[in-house]
């Protein structure tokens, strides 16, 4: 669906902005291609809703010589209003004094959409969504339930037939199970009419499941902008690598080359191979992540060979249905978190107990090299 | 108290809600019904009672009253105070709400501009009415300053006009118009303009379409609070309007001092208490319609 | 009383106006000035302490049992109504500190006021103070107690014009307070020549420069007085044609005010008004130039009187008030401050600016108000045709 080689609908080009004395957002940079799923996620207080509400208008970027533009126009002073964006908002912001019909019907007649195909856009709009028209048409918001408020915001901004439609954590205030239906239907929404969606959010999991892309947005900034894959296989930084998914983090001091690969040995002694990274030179400290589920548990005197191990001691096996988290204690109090498929512990239980005398185990090619931040 | 009879008398409240509801609404109810209801109800038997030659009622019962006040002479007068009600209700909606909107832009200043609107009510509306005719008058503060500066030769004549008792009456009521406003505008979710505005709204639009509706309720509120007092009001078209005028709050007064004619000034006070009766049933009724109309499927 | 009611008392005599008869200007600026005066107000009020060793009473009755007129023993209380600041600032503490009699003393604003406490039987006073034609009321309805003349041993001291009033024959009930006149006050030094009519409120010269009382009596008394008519009449014929003069004139008037006006005739605003004898007389303290003149058709004369209710508690302690005040030095203290006239024949050469007592030309054209009786209906009317006007 999208097009790699098109002009990008939405960039931001070093753009900053400042309240007062904080700086919500510093010189940030991105393109969002036409078509995207492009999601802006990170923790509350990142700036990713300022990155939002600067797309749509109701802020405008500090005047630093950076810039906001849409379709390849500059429209940093441009108001919402002479945007032609639509947006679902987090609390949905329903007219409540007006029907379902006339919520969904609003940005119709502020854009002087003709009136006799008027109705037919609002019923269009709404099956889009799957509402009924005839059991919802007239009611008024508060006569909804959240899903079914959800879904007017929806139609609201979808019968706009937007190029472009911001969703400010469109699902934070409902419940998981319909959490998860409309994360497929937005998907769905997205795939069939090519509009390009905005998706600001700070659940991880949700970023993963619907984006193309992702900006992992801290402190203000874009820590990384990728793939989900990319993002979760390759996270740049200690942030990222918390903040998606889980991670163990090793702390080692680079000694020399070797093949396919550097030395590398911590302050406990132990020996690591890392792969090649551009910031890795002899004598470098290095912090590398490996993803619990990239791990293996083996007897201390069973480590594969070329296989990066560390030895320890089991503290705690978690039972976590799809797979059995196996906490393991290393000298100098740290722990790595191993993450076992589970196969069925009837059948086939883990051989690891409490107290156990194990060695955690991974293929150098699984270190994730983090950048400093 | 011992403390076994305290703690039954708290288990007996605590498992009977309906003594519990009832102890929480005697104390006002009761109040309500001594000063407020009995009065009333006295005012209205007065209004079919014959008139007492020295003031008061004799017993009997007669219907002269109401009969009287349909009288061109008292219609005409029940008209004009409904003008004059309505004028000023207009004019303090309009200089009321972007006072009240403007304050709660207001920001850091909200609680000193709120404050502001209320310095009036410190002072008696006897008093304030007094400081208003030294302003007002010919040797008075504005045409003083307006001749010393030669903006003017002769005095502006402004007290004792209609004008006078208008500024009055919507200086005197500006407030009540002003607090239910700003009360509501203050409970906007601005969430709501800012949908708007992407839906592409513009700053006029935004506020017909989303603000004013949703501070109707204020203004509807405000605008009671303003049109019933001022239809009962006397005190100002005596001291700003010279008396030349009469309104039916004049006219009631004047039942019960010098005319005294008790049961026609009741009669007078119920028949402007249905007038605002009405007009209230009149108001929810036509809620209710529209609410019906949004509401049923 | 606090200081705060003391003011706010002040702007309803101000605001009330019919037939308040002290100048609020001057009040406010003693008020401001004068903590001395402030404290003797309070006092006049019955906030004052008791005196520390009360002296006999000056003329102890002797006591006949089986007299029908005889209110046995004096008492030690006296609750007294009357109208505010109508009264000397000492008139009290005088009259306590000589009897020993503890006074309570509540003030009101109009007739009706009183009449309708009295009416519904509230108050428990023994004195309250009516205008002329209200004690016919009062004692119409049988709500006042007749005079023990015995006790009052200064009668003789009242002149010989308030004895025998139309409103209380043989002064059955009542013992004259105070008396005036309503005529034109007028700036001598704006208005030429000076006015000696009603008329004058029909002359477009002074246009918006005028005021009448807001008062049906005065207003339609002065038109029908102006026709050669009693300003008492019910004849619908003359109350039409005073009617017609009033609705003219109201045309050229700035206004229907009472007292307040005493203000806008010293300011200017105002060159010619209705107005009663006492306060043109202050307003005069203040602008010289302002004058007072009962037009030769002739005005309204009224006399104010202390009576006693029948319910009184001390009706005997009422006597002994009404006895000192019939006293020269104290009746001339009372209207030395109130500014109106003494009916005390024998105090008249103790005022500092006696008001003189209409000659027998004057009192030809001078007119005391009586109850309209039914007749108040329409009259009512006739003042809601005239401002509907």
């Amino acid at each position: 669906m999208v097009d790699a080689d098109a002009a990008p609908v939405v960039e931001f080009r070093r753009v900053s902005k400042t309240f007062g004395s904080f700086r919500a957002v510093r010189d940030i940079s991105f393109e969002i291609r036409k078509g995207e799923f492009f999601s802006l996620l990170g923790p509350s207080g990142c700036g990713k809703t300022t990155t939002l509400r600067l797309l749509a208008g109701f802020e405008s970027p500090d005047e630093d010589g950076g810039e906001v533009r849409l379709h390849g126009d500059v429209v940093n002073k441009k108001r919402p209003y002479e945007r032609r964006l639509a947006m679902v908002f987090q609390n949905y912001a329903l007219f409540p004094h007006l029907t379902v019909e006339r919520n969904i019907a609003f940005g119709l007649e502020m854009r002087g959409a003709s009136k006799s195909e008027m109705p037919d856009r609002v019923v269009a709009a709404m099956s889009m969504v799957r509402l009924d028209a005839k059991t919802f048409g007239r009611r008024l918001p508060a006569q909804l339930s959240g899903g079914q408020r959800q879904r007017v915001a929806l139609a609201r901004a979808l019968v706009l037939e937007p190029s472009i439609l911001l969703l400010d954590e469109p699902l934070g205030a409902i419940d998981l199970k319909l959490r998860k239906e409309m994360q497929l239907e937005l998907k769905q929404l997205n795939e069939q009419l090519g509009t390009t969606f905005v998706y600001v959010t700070h659940d991880q999991e949700e970023a993963l499941t619907m984006s193309d892309r992702i900006a992992v947005m801290d402190n203000a900034r874009v820590a990384q902008l990728g793939s989900p894959a990319e993002i979760y296989e390759n996270p740049r930084t200690r942030f990222v690598a918390k903040f998606i998914g889980e991670s163990n983090f090793v702390e080692a001091t680079v000694s020399d080359r070797t093949e396919g690969g550097w030395r590398a040995v911590t302050a406990h002694g132990e020996h690591l191979i890392v792969p090649d990274h551009k910031t890795i030179a002899a004598g470098r400290a290095v912090c590398i992540a490996v993803r619990p589920e990239w791990l293996d548990i083996v007897r201390p005197d069973a480590v594969p060979a070329g296989e990066n191990a560390l030895t320890g001691a089991v503290r705690d096996v978690l039972y976590m249905g799809e797979t059995l988290h196996v906490l393991v204690a290393l000298p100098g109090d740290r722990s790595m978190t191993v993450a076992l498929r589970n196969e069925g512990q009837f059948l086939r239980p883990i051989p690891w107990r409490r107290g156990d005398e194990v060695a955690v185990a991974w293929m150098p090619v699984d270190c994730q090299v983090l950048e400093e931040e | 108290m011992s403390r076994s009879l305290r703690q039954r008398a708290l288990d007996y409240f605590h498992h009977n809600p309906t003594v519990r509801a009832w102890s929480l609404v005697a104390p006002g109810g009761l109040w309500l019904l001594v000063f407020f209801l009995v009065p009333v109800f006295m005012m209205f038997t007065y209004s079919f009672m014959p008139r007492g030659m020295y003031g008061g009622v004799e017993s009997g019962f007669t219907l002269e009253h109401y009969l009287r006040f349909f009288d061109s002479l008292y219609l005409t007068i029940l008209m004009r105070t409904t003008v004059d009600a309505t004028v000023c209700t207009v004019a303090c909606l309009l200089l009321g709400y972007p006072v009240a909107y403007a304050i709660t832009r207001a920001g850091r200043f909200k609680g000193l501009l709120l404050f502001l609107v209320i310095l009036p009510f410190w002072t008696s509306f006897l008093v304030r009415t007094f400081a208003m005719i030294f302003l007002l008058r010919d040797t008075g503060l504005i045409n003083t300053a307006l001749q010393s500066i030669g903006l003017i030769d002769e005095p502006i004549v402004m007290l004792y006009t209609p004008f006078a008792v208008m500024l009055g009456l919507v200086y005197g009521y500006l407030p009540f118009m002003i607090l239910p406003i700003y009360a509501s505008l203050e409970k906007l979710d601005l969430s709501l303009l800012e949908a708007a505005e992407v839906l592409g709204a513009r700053p006029a639009a935004r506020f017909f379409r989303v603000t004013l509706p949703l501070s109707l309720p204020g203004v509807v509120a405000g605008a009671l609070l303003v049109f019933i007092p001022s239809l009962g009001s006397f005190l100002t078209s005596d001291l700003l309007g010279g008396a030349k005028e009469i309104l039916i709050g004049n006219l009631v007064q004047n039942q019960f001092t010098a005319a005294r004619n008790w049961p026609f000034g009741s009669a007078a006070s119920f028949v402007l208490m249905a007038l605002v009766l009405v007009s209230v049933l009149i108001y929810l009724r036509v809620r209710e319609r529209s609410g019906d109309a949004a509401g049923a499927p | 009383m606090s200081h705060k009611t003391t003011r706010d008392q002040l702007f309803a005599d101000f605001m009330s106006g019919r037939k308040d008869r002290r100048s609020f200007i001057r009040d406010a600026i003693t008020l401001g000035a004068s903590v001395t005066a402030l404290g003797a107000f309070l006092e006049a009020c019955g906030g004052g302490p008791e005196p520390a060793a009360a002296p006999p009473p000056t003329d102890a009755p002797p006591a006949p049992a089986p007299d029908p007129d005889d209110l046995g023993p004096i008492g030690t209380e006296l609750n007294i109504y009357n109208w505010s600041d109508y009264i000397a600032e000492d008139t009290v503490a005088l009259f306590e500190k000589e009897t020993g009699i503890k006074v309570r003393y509540d003030t009101y604003e109009s007739n009706e006021e009183m009449m309708a406490k009295l009416q519904v039987g509230a108050g428990g006073y023994d004195m309250v103070v009516p205008t002329g034609y209200i004690v016919t009321v009062l004692g119409a309805q049988g709500l006042l107690a007749p005079l023990k003349k015995k006790y009052l041993t200064n009668w003789g001291n009242v002149a010989p014009l308030f004895l025998d009033p139309a409103f209380d024959p043989g002064n059955e009930y009542a013992v004259p307070w105070q008396w005036g006149t309503t005529g034109i006050a007028y700036r001598s030094d704006k208005v030429n020549p000076p006015p000696d009519s009603w008329g004058i409120f029909l002359d477009p010269k002074w246009r918006r420069r005028m005021t009448q009382m807001d008062d049906v009596r005065d207003v339609i008394g002065s038109w029908l007085r102006y026709r050669g008519h009693s300003l008492n009449a019910t004849d619908p014929a003359l109350l039409d044609a005073a009617k017609a003069d009033a609705i003219a004139s109201k045309a050229l008037l700035k206004a229907y005010i009472s007292a307040p006006v005493k203000g806008q005739l010293v300011a200017g605003d105002v060159l010619v008004a209705q107005l009663w004898n006492g306060d043109t007389a202050q307003a005069a303290v203040e602008e010289p130039s302002i004058k007072y003149v009962v037009p030769k058709e002739g005005g309204s004369i009224w006399t104010d009187s202390l009576v006693i209710p029948k319910t009184a508690p001390n009706k005997r302690a009422a006597h002994e008030f009404m006895n000192f005040i019939l006293r020269p030095d104290i009746a001339a203290g009372i209207s030395n401050f109130t500014g109106y006239g003494t009916p005390n024949a024998a105090a008249m050469d103790k005022l500092e600016s006696p008001v003189p007592y209409p000659d027998e030309e004057e009192r030809k054209r001078l007119e005391y108000q009586k109850d309209l009786g039914a007749a108040t209906d329409a009259w009512d009317q006739l003042w809601t045709d005239i401002k509907s006007a």
